[in-house]
């Protein structure tokens, strides 16, 4: 984790960068802030998220040169790894972690898996936009969500449906 | 098939192999093999061999093949049923490469990302990952 918190060190996420300028207003901000990663460290949420921090730093590592999947894959951008970390930072409290992967067009991917036909599957690209697709039994679900730093409501219901199988 | 000769169309009982060089693209709590494996890039197409008259080994030589050209290590390979493809109403077009008279492409992918990733999730479903025995250790 702390590798891939160094390697994400030149950005700031969370409400203490967005909540209003007094300084009240901020203080309350860093605790609440304070108090969600202490949360984080010390609950399955956090190991999970500890994990999916170090997957997502290892795709870094092995997806970041042309031809990573022997097929003609292009490199993984700086710009799509800052989303992806903003995807994982945008969870919430509670919600298992996913894995992480990387796809042929450089998208870095986040999947929640309960088996193959009940399994949900989100693409972060470089530009902010999600690309979801998920199996439900025998039905099925896609589409797209711009991201803004919070979870889209159909992407979290979407979670919901597959970890409650 | 060789080079000199038209290969012949894909039967719809013909297995086709994709091959894995990227250890996230299969799960590790039930070896399965991910989506991911299946989004076609460079887009339109999306690569895979077939196992006509190939010997298992034939076909593990040309995945070590294609890793060596990289190079990564050879994981294992998702094998699809051709049958499948086309139940997602994709086309396999025969489409020998240098070192692989077998290779193929899958076609008729939609535009849509999330479409892609849909289709491909399917075709994951509908593929048994098996673990290369040269690197399964």
């Amino acid at each position: 984790m702390t590798l891939a918190l160094t390697a994400f060190a030149p950005f700031s996420f969370g409400l203490a960068a967005t909540v209003g300028s007094s300084g009240v207003a901020q203080f309350v901000a860093q605790q609440f802030e304070r108090g969600r990663r202490r949360l984080r460290d010390s609950n399955s949420l956090g190991a999970g998220v500890g994990v999916a921090l170090e997957e997502l730093s290892d795709v870094a590592g092995q997806c970041g040169s042309p031809n990573w999947d022997g097929y003609g894959a292009v490199p993984v951008k700086r710009e799509t790894l800052e989303q992806a970390y903003r995807f994982l930072e945008a969870l919430p409290l509670g919600m298992p972690a996913p894995s992480v992967g990387a796809e042929p067009d450089g998208h870095i991917t986040f999947e929640w898996h309960h088996s193959v036909r009940r399994t949900l599957s989100v693409s972060v690209s470089p530009e902010s936009d999600l690309y979801y697709a998920a199996l439900l039994g025998l039905s099925k679900a896609y589409g797209t969500e711009p991201f803004f730093g919070e979870m889209p409501q159909a992407i979290l219901d979407l979670i919901d449906r597959v970890i409650s199988a | 098939m060789t080079g000199k000769t038209t290969p012949s169309p894909v039967a719809d009982d013909e297995w086709l192999a994709r091959f894995i060089l990227f250890s996230k693209w299969v799960r590790a709590n039930d070896q399965t093999v991910k989506p991911d494996a299946f989004i076609p890039h460079p887009h339109p197409d999306l690569s895979v061999t077939r196992h006509k008259n190939l010997t298992d080994q034939e076909l593990w030589r040309i995945g070590q093949g294609i890793a060596d050209g990289r190079p990564a290590k050879f994981y294992g390979r998702a094998d699809i049923r051709a049958a499948e493809v086309r139940r997602q109403a994709l086309e396999v077009q025969p489409k020998p490469v240098c070192g692989n008279p077998n290779h193929a492409n899958v076609t008729g992918w939609p535009l849509e990302k999330s479409a892609q990733k849909s289709i491909a999730q399917q075709l994951a479903a509908a593929a048994p990952y098996l673990r290369n025995p040269v690197t399964a250790g």
